[in-house]
């Protein structure tokens, strides 16, 4: 017979198993390459200060983060507020409009957007057809196409999360505003959107994080002139064989990551976090 | 403004918005049933031509093949792991049960390439690259997250109340698990497994770097499009997104029927 207080150390056993060898040791890995290396202590510090590569990539990356989490809650708050404003059975069948891309593979959706803005593509098929251009006009390898490309993968992520929040809202505060006499745009502007605001900062934190870490949309859709840092470790490790380099890099990604967390956990309390994520 | 003018608004603003959403899943259909080498639009002729390719292929079925076969064996480990560890955190008050949550939702937040980078030096000390185990168990450490997060948030909200009674009506704690506990987290664990499939299925940057000569589906697109653009690549595409669609659809289906189940319990008792 089972001793109790064996029980759940039992249960948790293979998944510390599992994380220890392939999720801690892996972190460790990646500090002693970086600090303790065979190019010396502090050889990726050192590599990390005098690349001028790094710099500017790091600055892009955080750049790109930040403007594609803003265009996403611009364009999802108002998507966000209509489906929360539906009734509660209708709400799932809008819901499964934003869930089914959200489902979709992040390569295959990245695929979509290459074929809609290459050479031959369905953009300047289009614009040549409505006669607004006589040339194919050059769409991919921009940062326009990188943004396209990140803001429809992490719409539904910010849309998701912002309904969460807003169909748990007391929905009578913005009425009882009105019948007190506030104007239907007082209401929102005093009310609806102070309401909304732990919604507003959870995802904007979330869609950060995610942003920070993106691979495989800058490399298909910006090219070698629209990196990312996780593009520039992967051609470190790939091409370049630098595994100092690519472990410095992967800390400092994984720093900002934390520090953006931390930041997040002390804004919003815990209930509000990961009702978006999938 | 009135209030019509306002929800007339928001609803087009809406449709605009899934239309965006949509519209580059839409417009890969016409094209994966094109007749030309070129993906041009629109199709000058139709043709399953390249889901023929994909199909009896043997590097795009074997991808196929591989991609599935990792996907099921990542489901059945994430299940039977994440289920066991919910089970630890919610229910047995194991101590430090907040601080294993964090380490266990961790790889949802931490970018992908840092954990494949820190696989791919290690495993390369170890020996352990190019295995089928390896990239197996790594995209356990990924697919296991949702598992939990969606088991042990039904686990919160079930009355711990039903497995007193089966407790006190005399079942031992494993049949009062398994009559009463499991029955009730069915539609959860299937959601989980849902999502953990698709965390494998779809999994790029951890294959690219552990998996060497392996080619999962999109590590074998991902290689196909660094050289040219072969329209398979539209027909493969196309066969995931209507698998995730599926995928969704078992997930939306277990989690209302989870639903309706618990509301009808409430109002029965």
């Amino acid at each position: 017979m089972l001793r109790k207080s064996m029980v759940a150390p039992l249960l948790a056993a293979p998944l510390l198993l599992l994380f220890a060898i392939f999720f801690v040791v892996p972190f460790i890995e990646i500090m002693r390459v970086s600090f303790a290396g065979k190019s010396g202590a502090w050889a990726g510090v050192s590599w990390l200060m005098s690349s001028p590569v790094f710099a500017v990539v790091f600055m892009n990356t955080l750049k790109l983060a930040l403007s594609v989490t803003l265009i996403c809650l611009v364009l999802g708050y108002p998507a966000a507020c209509f489906i929360a404003g539906q009734p509660a059975s209708r709400r799932g069948i809008y819901l499964a409009l934003v869930l089914l891309p959200f489902w979709t593979s992040v390569l295959v959706r990245t695929y979509t957007w290459s074929l809609v803005l290459g050479r031959e593509g369905l953009l300047n098929a289009s614009l040549i057809w409505l006669g607004i251009t006589s040339e194919p006009q050059r769409f991919l390898f921009t940062p326009l196409a990188v943004h396209l490309g990140m803001v429809q993968i992490l719409l539904p992520v910010a849309i998701l999360t912002l309904v969460g929040v807003m169909t748990e809202l007391d929905a009578g505060l913005v009425r009882a505003a009105r019948v007190l006499g506030a104007s239907p745009w007082r209401a929102f502007w005093h009310v609806y959107l102070p309401m909304t605001k732990p919604g507003i900062v959870a995802a904007a934190m979330l869609l950060f994080i995610l942003s920070l870490g993106f691979y495989i949309t800058p490399a298909l859709l910006g090219g070698p002139r629209h990196r990312t840092i996780a593009n520039l470790i992967d051609l470190q490790v790939h091409q370049m064989n630098d595994w100092t380099a690519a472990s410095a890099m992967a800390l400092v990604l994984l720093a900002t990551t934390i520090a953006a967390v931390a930041l997040l956990r002390w804004l919003v309390p815990e209930r509000n976090l990961y009702g978006g994520a999938r | 403004m009135s209030p019509r003018i306002v929800r007339i608004a928001l609803g087009l603003w809406f449709c605009a918005v899934v239309f965006f959403l949509l519209f580059p899943l839409v417009f890969l259909i016409p094209l994966s049933f094109n007749e030309s080498e070129i993906l041009s639009f629109p199709p000058s002729a139709w043709s399953l031509r390249w889901y023929r390719v994909l199909f009896t292929d043997a590097s795009w079925s074997g991808a196929l093949w591989l991609s599935v076969k990792i996907g099921v064996l990542v489901t059945i480990l994430s299940v039977a792991i994440g289920t066991a560890s919910a089970l630890a955190i919610v229910r047995h008050r194991l101590p430090g049960a907040g601080l294993l949550y964090g380490l266990a939702i961790a790889p949802l937040i931490v970018p992908g390439i840092v954990i494949a980078l820190g696989m791919f030096m290690l495993f390369a000390r170890l020996k352990w690259l190019e295995s089928l185990t390896t990239l197996v168990l790594a995209h356990t450490v990924v697919a296991v997250p949702y598992v939990i997060v969606v088991v042990s948030a039904a686990l919160r909200n079930l009355d711990e109340t039903i497995e007193r009674a089966a407790r006190v009506l005399g079942a031992g704690p494993w049949r009062s698990f398994l009559l009463v506990t499991l029955p009730a987290l069915r539609p959860a664990i299937l959601a989980g497994a849902m999502f953990a499939f698709f965390a494998s299925f779809d999994d790029l940057i951890i294959t690219l770097f552990v998996s060497g000569a392996i080619e999962t589906l999109p590590l074998r697109i991902w290689n196909d499009l660094n050289l040219r653009l072969d329209p398979t690549v539209a027909a493969a595409a196309c066969v995931m997104v209507a698998m995730s669609m599926v995928g969704l659809g078992i997930a939306e289906i277990a989690r209302s029927a989870g639903l309706r189940r618990l509301r009808t319990e409430q109002t029965d008792g």
